[in-house]
């Protein structure tokens, strides 16, 4: 391919060594990427508290984004570009949404808080809909997007919000084979150097097909040639969700720091502590404020990463025990234990255990064990971790995950039923059910005195 | 510890077997529209605002025998076992744990066909996330062809369950 150097806008990147954007056409997403919102992504790490076990997990949401919109420029690219009967019916609809789709891949995470996905249980303010709130207000993004043309602002959310009626462009964002997904896996794994999480990507364009399964329109693989790397790509979500998504220790910081915050706000509701710049956000819970309101918005705009380590240190010399403690502890790292966890039979005697620990110590439960289970981790893979469903009536069908295989007639196959390597990962579940505790407790906690 | 499994629990335990995948999560989408502590983020899918969260959470539960799944006449049926039944209780008791449901709105919404608060439950993701009542209107007829006979029904249905305090 040749690139007019002149014309084009170059970004050194690990995974996609150089990501380029035309200065002319593409000209909407250099602005966007110009605009402070989108430049806040570079002060959120992507992979939140990964780096406490993977050294080199720091990559920001700023890198995945710009990865994310170059590959989405990519796959339309690969498409436009098939030759059968097929393809040939999307192709006037992948011109015409190719801007769109170009910009919602840009912006699908810049809703992103601090430290990612840990904190959104505790605030209960997802970043889905901080993203569809930064690009509906009053903000820099909002205004490009408008200035582009009227109402495109509300089309690139309902490409992220998947209601728009290109399917071709949402799945090709948001489905088992996206763009978003390709980009991130790569990346974590490349920045973690856990290596598993690789697969190859250019082999995986090579073979994408566009078609219909269950009447639908589906981004696949070829059947012939595709078949090996999308098991591949299975086996690499697979190993990055059970050893880098999922890692023990990652996890018990995220709890931790989560006590954290839920104990800044305990201290906040009785006057002992003052949550500002950005901070009193996490009151949102409680306050019932419409985080879609202006001065709310401009607020979060302002929170980083940063700015709850620099709380968290500052923290380490409050008066109250259990919030230095928790503070003293992430930063030197001495974490909270992690311990498996049978089956909820034994949870009884544990859970009599800790009221005893909560009445002995006066602390709330939280402080002495968290649960931690697949379905508490925001890292979720519903692909490996849902079993096939079997078929429903129509009117009682629900969404299910597929992944699909196209022939060269254009039938479609799930994976799983093409291949024994894939249906053997999604019908033995990840059932990993952990308990993290601070040291002192855990003993007692497992059957000590 | 267990607050998740405890909201899932409590709703099952208060339905007592709720049939199809597509009611439940349609069900406890519009009870979270309502303000029930329900935490799962949604996404538009093919059969409407769906949460792979809730999804998750549910196998979850099934596979921890603390639900029971069944295939019964082409749905997915679902009801709390004897360990969900022993694990709500000693949240309940031993914990104080409590969960509010609108039993009211929860009737209502229980009357209706998977198919129709599918509808209900498409129109309301469109308000949730920024559209207009009468763009939502317009966007769930272009979403839901199908379906677009109840239209008017469902948008009434709305407005009654808008209502419920």
């Amino acid at each position: 391919m040749f690139f007019n150097g002149d014309k084009m806008k170059a970004f050194r990147d690990p995974i996609h060594d150089i990501i380029y954007f035309d200065k002319d056409e593409e000209k909407l997403l250099l602005k966007l990427i110009d605009t402070k919102e989108f430049q806040r992504l570079r002060h959120i790490r992507q992979l939140g508290f990964s780096s406490v076990t993977y050294p080199g997990a720091t990559h920001t949401r700023f890198a995945h984004s710009l990865g994310v919109a170059y590959l989405m420029k990519r796959f339309i690219e690969k498409l436009l570009h098939l030759k059968d009967e097929i393809a040939e019916q999307y192709k006037e609809e992948l011109q015409k949404y190719r801007m769109l789709a170009l910009a919602s891949a840009l912006l699908h995470d810049i809703g992103h808080g601090p430290f990612s996905h840990a904190l959104e249980s505790i605030t209960n303010i997802n970043h889905e809909d901080l993203t569809t709130a930064i690009i509906s207000g009053n903000t820099e993004v909002n205004k490009l997007l408008e200035s582009y043309r009227s109402g495109f602002s509300k089309e690139v959310i309902s490409v992220i919000k998947r209601t728009h009626s290109s399917q071709a462009i949402v799945k090709l964002l948001s489905s088992q084979l996206d763009v978003d997904r390709m980009d991130y896996l790569l990346r974590d794994s490349l920045m973690t150097g856990v290596s598993y999480g690789y697969f190859d990507l250019e082999w995986l364009i090579h073979v994408l097909r566009i078609g219909k399964f269950d009447g639908r329109l589906e981004i696949g693989l070829d059947l012939d040639k595709g078949l090996s790397i999308a098991e591949d790509f299975i086996m690499a979500r697979y190993y990055m969700y059970k050893h880098v998504y999922f890692h023990k220790t990652t996890r018990s910081v995220e709890v931790m720091v989560g006590n954290i915050v839920n104990r800044a706000l305990e201290l906040h509701e009785q006057g002992k502590i003052e949550l500002k710049d950005g901070l009193e956000l996490f009151t949102y819970n409680k306050s019932g404020i419409d985080f879609r309101d202006e001065q709310f918005l401009s607020s979060f705009l302002k929170l980083t990463d940063h700015t709850l380590w620099h709380y968290i240190s500052v923290w380490c010399n409050h008066h109250d025990s259990i919030l230095y403690n928790l503070c003293q502890d992430v930063l030197s790292r001495k974490l909270y234990k992690a311990f498996p966890i049978e089956n909820y039979e034994g949870n009884f005697d544990m859970m009599r255990k800790v009221i005893e620990i909560e009445k002995e110590e006066q602390i709330d439960a939280k402080y002495i064990i968290s649960t931690d289970t697949p379905s508490t981790s925001y890292y979720k893979d519903s692909y490996i971790m849902q079993k096939d469903k079997e078929t429903e009536e129509s009117s009682e069908k629900e969404a299910s995950e597929h992944i699909i295989l196209f022939d060269q007639n254009g039938t479609g196959y799930e994976l799983s039923h093409k291949s024994d390597i894939v249906s053997s990962i999604r019908n033995k579940k990840l059932n990993i059910k952990r308990a993290y505790s601070p040291l002192k407790f855990k003993e007692r906690l497992l059957g000590g005195k | 510890m267990f607050e998740q499994e405890f909201r899932l629990l409590t709703l099952i335990e208060r339905v007592g077997k709720l049939t199809g995948r597509k009611k439940l999560q349609k069900i406890v989408h519009l009870l979270k529209h309502k303000g029930a502590p329900f935490h799962f983020n949604y996404r538009y899918h093919h059969y409407g605002p769906y949460s792979t969260q809730l999804q998750a959470e549910m196998d979850y539960l099934v596979e921890n025998d603390l639900i029971a799944e069944e295939m019964v006449q082409g749905a997915y049926t679902y009801s709390l076992t004897e360990d969900g039944k022993k694990l709500l209780h000693f949240l309940e008791k031993e914990r104080n744990m409590s969960l509010y449901l609108n039993d009211t709105l929860l009737d209502k919404l229980l009357t209706k066909s998977s198919s129709f608060l599918e509808l209900v439950s498409t129109y309301v993701f469109l308000l949730e996330i920024g559209y207009s009542p009468s763009e939502a209107r317009q966007k769930t007829v272009e979403l839901k062809p199908d379906l677009v006979s109840h239209l008017d029904e469902a948008l009434s249905f709305y407005e009654e369950i808008n209502h419920v305090e």
